[in-house]
């Protein structure tokens, strides 16, 4: 197990590296020059050459791609082009509210999508597995952000039950936590609506096989064969496409901060995109990038622990 | 091929929430095409006069900021959306399709290094991969339509890739292939057309999140720029006067919404026809 996780964790290296070559490659060759939206349309040649020289944009590609790695082993992501204060901390302090809100939505969207796929397949073609059923399209139909607008206009326009702006600087926890429920829901209930789908059907098809029909004939409580037997293995299909939802939450969350006015990594992209700023928006995508890797070896970790089968050789 | 075979197609009108997403999107597609006529008023024309109407008789949707009607509005952003989805998808189906089918004919070394690209562009959720590109090329419709396409062609590759492992075994085209047949003719002639009924119902599916990334690029300001009326650009506009006049952003995020819907109903219909389970 131990050497798994090793192997897997020397694995992400290259993973990571392919990851920033073609961020970089793809920002840099079809990204164009950055000098003129730093300096204005009219800045004068000497300025243009000046800035040039200063970022090294004139050196061979090569040569910026060497150097651009060389800095990133040593985690320093370079300078904004914008204000020329150094990047990386600016992400770290706005990343603990990105994976916040991240993870906030997947127990969102399990908490919710669990029992009720469970419902759905117990109760099959009944009445609440229709109802679930119209929720789940109708959930997955909704993209997240205009479920966030109709959230906020719902519950913190309408009602006031919760802030229109879903964050706080306060330390309370009961705080934090009252700010980010409309930000976390409007991510996590789309996510819900996808686990729903998944646990109906993997529960539908282990419902019928033979170790279940045992698990009854032992006598053993309905309570017991569902979620002991039944739901436990259908927890390994679950967490495969939790882990790949998990970057559809990350990309959803860009739109939910922006809605909710939140700071985080993906309010950064936009504010860098809009200001091009390409230091900055380089260095958010590879954000991104280390996130999603880390998230998919993190799922597959997990899988050792809920699937027995599983032996890391 | 499938889709056209009269059992499917008798399958096909039995099942009725296929027919309802096709109908839906039939809807939609008419207001896109015929919105010149449909809409009762100029989406430019602003009537400062009218400012911030909530939905009423005359403007059934209510007017924004400038006094433009939203309904019309509405109809025309049907057409950046259909247009957008539709284009992007079928662009990364084309070269997707032929990459994911060449990588799983050769095989080897080509095969390996392609699936490992493939896999590790799949690893990146489409809205980034989205986001990625538009901000090398700037924002505008067009750089929305390629980024797109861009952020799906690793998943048709993906898609094609297995059974053109699997088709390649086959005798008929070991015999096309000792016959003297090319690398290209075999994959253009043999393996596509056997992929075409996989490969339409995933990209069905796929306009419906290709319309999603649409409108959240738009949501950006990402996409098509204003005064070009898309929907995620709409919703995004109402979002300043999301107290006062609500209208702005709920409609058009509810077209997104249906036109989503529609996708996913005909994409899950035509799932149903292709799986051999369901096909008695």
């Amino acid at each position: 197990m131990f050497a798994y996780a090793v192997r897997r964790v020397l694995f992400t290296i290259p993973m990571l590296f392919f990851v920033f070559t073609v961020i970089f490659f793809i920002m840099r060759v079809a990204g164009g020059d950055p000098t003129y939206s730093i300096l204005g349309e009219h800045a004068s040649a000497e300025a243009v050459v000046q800035l040039r020289l200063k970022l090294g944009l004139d050196d061979p590609l090569s040569v910026q791609y060497i150097s651009a790695l060389k800095n990133l082993i040593k985690g320093d992501l370079g300078n904004s082009l914008i204000n020329d204060r150094p990047i990386a901390p600016q992400i770290m302090k706005v990343l603990p509210y990105t994976i916040e809100l991240t993870i906030a939505a997947i127990i969102i969207g399990l908490v919710i999508g669990i029992p009720s796929g469970v419902a759905a397949a117990l109760k099959r073609n009944g009445m609440t597995d229709y109802l679930l059923r119209v929720f789940s399209l109708a959930g997955l139909s909704m993209p997240s952000f205009y479920l966030g607008v109709l959230l906020l206009l719902a519950f913190s326009v309408q009602l006031d039950w919760f802030p229109i702006i879903g964050f706080t600087r306060s330390e309370n926890f009961l705080d934090r936590l009252h700010c980010l429920f409309l930000p976390a829901l409007s991510l996590g209930l789309n996510k819900a609506a996808f686990v729903s789908r998944v646990t109906r059907s993997n529960m539908l098809e282990r419902l019928g096989s033979d170790y279940v029909r045992t698990a009854r004939a032992k006598g053993l409580s309905e309570f017991k064969v569902i979620f002991k037997h039944t739901l436990k293995d259908c927890m390994i299909p679950i967490v495969t496409v939790s882990g790949v939802y998990v970057g559809v939450l990350l990309g959803g969350a860009i739109l939910t901060e922006s809605i909710f006015n939140r700071p985080g990594l993906g309010k950064f992209l936009v504010e860098a995109i809009s200001q091009r700023d390409y230091n900055a928006i380089q260095s958010g995508l590879v954000f991104y990038g280390i996130l999603i890797v880390l998230i998919n070896l993190a799922v597959d970790i997990i899988y050792g622990f809920i699937d027995p089968r599983v032996k890391y050789e | 091929m499938l889709l056209f075979d009269k059992k499917a197609l008798a399958a096909f009108r039995q099942n009725k929430i296929a027919l309802v997403g096709l109908g839906l999107l039939l809807i939609i597609i008419g207001a896109a095409v015929f919105a010149d006529f449909i809409t009762p008023y100029d989406v430019r024309v602003q009537d400062v006069r009218n400012r911030y109407q909530p939905p009423s008789m005359e403007h059934f949707l209510g007017t924004d900021e400038y006094g433009r009607d939203v309904f019309s509005r509405v109809i025309i952003g049907s057409r950046v959306s259909l247009k957008v989805g539709i284009i992007s998808i079928s662009i990364a189906m084309v070269f997707g399709v032929f990459l994911g089918a060449y990588s799983g004919f050769k095989g080897g070394w080509i095969d390996q290094v392609l699936t490992k690209v493939i896999d590790s562009l799949m690893t990146f959720p489409s809205l980034i991969l989205g986001i990625l590109v538009v901000a090398a090329l700037g924002p505008g419709e067009r750089n929305a339509i390629i980024a797109i396409a861009i952020a799906f062609i690793p998943r048709f590759a993906r898609v094609a890739r297995g059974p053109s492992i699997v088709l390649k075994e086959n005798e008929f085209i070991m015999a096309s292939r000792a016959c003297g047949a090319t690398d290209l003719r075999v994959i253009l002639h043999h393996i596509l057309p056997n992929l075409v009924g996989e490969v339409v119902v995933m990209g069905s599916l796929w306009v419906s999140t290709a319309i999603i990334i649409e409108a959240s690029l738009s949501f950006l300001g990402l996409g098509v720029q204003p005064p070009t009326p898309s929907w995620g650009m709409m919703i995004k506009a109402g979002m300043d006067d999301i107290q006062m006049a609500p209208w702005l952003s709920i409609f058009p995020g509810l077209a997104i919404s249906l036109a989503v819907l529609a996708f996913n109903l005909l994409g899950d219909g035509l799932r149903d026809l292709l799986d051999p389970k369901l096909l008695k």
